[in-house]
């Protein structure tokens, strides 16, 4: 009576209502836990259990042995990066101490009403008893002997020979140095000598001169080398002698010598 | 010969550039002592007269170009060791090291005591100097025999080098 086509149709209609239906009624008992349930939760999940802890082993043994080669590269590579930072760090707190000197130095040139022409401390005095300085400036600069030189806390010293680019500068600590000078607050007279790598002797101060520790010492212009008002030290040490005409006085000189980078040369 | 003149002379001022600059600085300061005394004491004991005397005269007038204090003052501190150290040499074993060692000491001892002569030194600067002075002689005693047998290798490898074979040196008294 019906085709065998007719038939196959109404079958999978047919099924496909019973799914529905079986659907609809599954549907009304959702999470219902039965027995097979657990059989088969029992017998897969242990399973699963197994594959993912071995994932995991897997996975950790990934991250905590075989990755930490590239931990290790890129540790190294920081490392490196750190290290070039430290440099770079260095570098530019040099430059901050460079640029801070050079501005004091420029303060000391606008204070100073004379030509002036900034030198670099490229060489000592060989042997510890003398107190000598080679500069990077010579005469080709413009330098020539007898010249004052200068530093932001006062006067260095005087150029005693120069070639074509550098010159030597005699500290005014050296035995052979002399400045004449006074003492600012009072005026007193004196001639400052070289004798120590930290104090000078500040000779011919009167015994009635009012002097007082700290007093600060400047060039007072006479002696030809130094112009006036340049600061050479302050007043360490005051003794009277007994006997005698003068006292005797100990300058600290302002310049610290030890550390001596950038200079001026006063070319006028 | 007219090489290992040129070698030393070399030598000599790469010593004289390194005292005038890194080893100036205050960590160094107080205990290097002038790297020139071992050199001119080398030369002593080991160059002709004529060829050693050149040498040690043209650093010394080096040295004194360089120096602020008395011009001519390292030349005849260095010409004088030279004379000393040979006439020394004479009566002494100078392959001893510790003859070596003394000899070196003294030399440095006394440009010290030339040097406080020379500039007149007040008592504080005496006082400053001293610990400084005792410590170069110390240093000087200690490394001065070492700093000999480096310049005597370095002699007998320059011979070997421009000689081209493997010939024995046998002049030099320090190897």
């Amino acid at each position: 009576m019906f085709s065998k086509r007719l038939a196959r149709i109404l079958c999978v209609i047919l099924f496909v209502l019973i799914n529905i239906a079986l659907l609809s009624i599954s549907a009304k008992h959702l999470h219902r836990y039965t027995i097979v349930d657990r059989v088969v939760m029992a017998g897969i999940v242990p399973f699963q259990e197994g594959i993912t802890r071995t994932m995991h082993f897997c996975e950790s043994m990934w991250h905590h042995y075989f990755y930490l080669v590239a931990v290790r590269e890129e540790c190294d590579r920081l490392k490196g990066m750190l290290a070039g930072a430290q440099m770079e760090k260095s570098r530019y707190l040099e430059s901050e101490l460079a640029c801070q000197r050079l501005r004091k130095l420029l303060e000391m040139k606008s204070e100073v009403p004379h030509r002036m022409l900034p030198a670099r401390v490229v060489g000592l005095d060989p042997s510890g008893w003398f107190k000598t300085v080679f500069i990077n400036k010579g005469t080709g600069d413009g330098v020539s002997n007898g010249m004052a030189v200068i530093a932001s806390g006062g006067i260095v010293g005087r150029v005693i020979g120069a070639s074509g680019r550098y010159a030597k500068v005699l500290l005014i600590i050296d035995r052979s140095s002399a400045i004449d000078a006074l003492v600012q607050r009072t005026r007193s007279r004196g001639i400052v000598e070289g004798e120590t790598s930290e104090s000078c002797r500040f000779k011919y101060i009167v015994r009635k001169a009012d002097i007082k520790i700290e007093d600060t010492v400047i060039s007072s212009g006479l002696d030809g080398l130094f112009p006036k008002g340049l600061r050479v030290g302050a007043i360490s040490e005051i003794s009277r002698p007994s006997s005698g005409l003068f006292q005797e006085v100990k300058v600290r000189p302002f310049v610290d010598f030890t550390r001596l980078e950038e200079v001026l040369v006063i070319l006028e | 010969m007219m090489k290992v003149s040129c070698l030393y002379f070399m030598v000599g001022l790469s010593a004289v550039v390194a005292q005038t600059t890194i080893l100036r600085i205050p960590l160094f300061h107080a205990v290097f002592y002038d790297l020139l005394i071992p050199l001119v004491v080398f030369l002593s004991l080991n160059l002709p007269d004529k060829k050693g005397v050149l040498v040690v005269l043209i650093l010394g007038l080096i040295m004194d170009l360089l120096s602020g204090g008395i011009f001519g003052l390292y030349l005849s501190i260095y010409f004088w060791i030279f004379l000393w150290v040979k006439s020394v040499s004479k009566y002494f074993d100078v392959c001893d090291t510790i003859f070596q060692s003394v000899l070196i000491g003294v030399c440095v001892f006394g440009q010290h005591l030339i040097f406080c002569i020379s500039v007149a030194a007040p008592s504080q600067l005496l006082a400053a100097q001293t610990g400084s002075v005792l410590l170069q002689t110390i240093f000087a005693a200690l490394t001065g025999p070492g700093i000999l047998m480096l310049l005597g290798r370095l002699q007998t490898r320059f011979e070997t080098h421009s000689s081209g074979t493997e010939r024995e040196i046998g002049n030099y008294v320090i190897r």
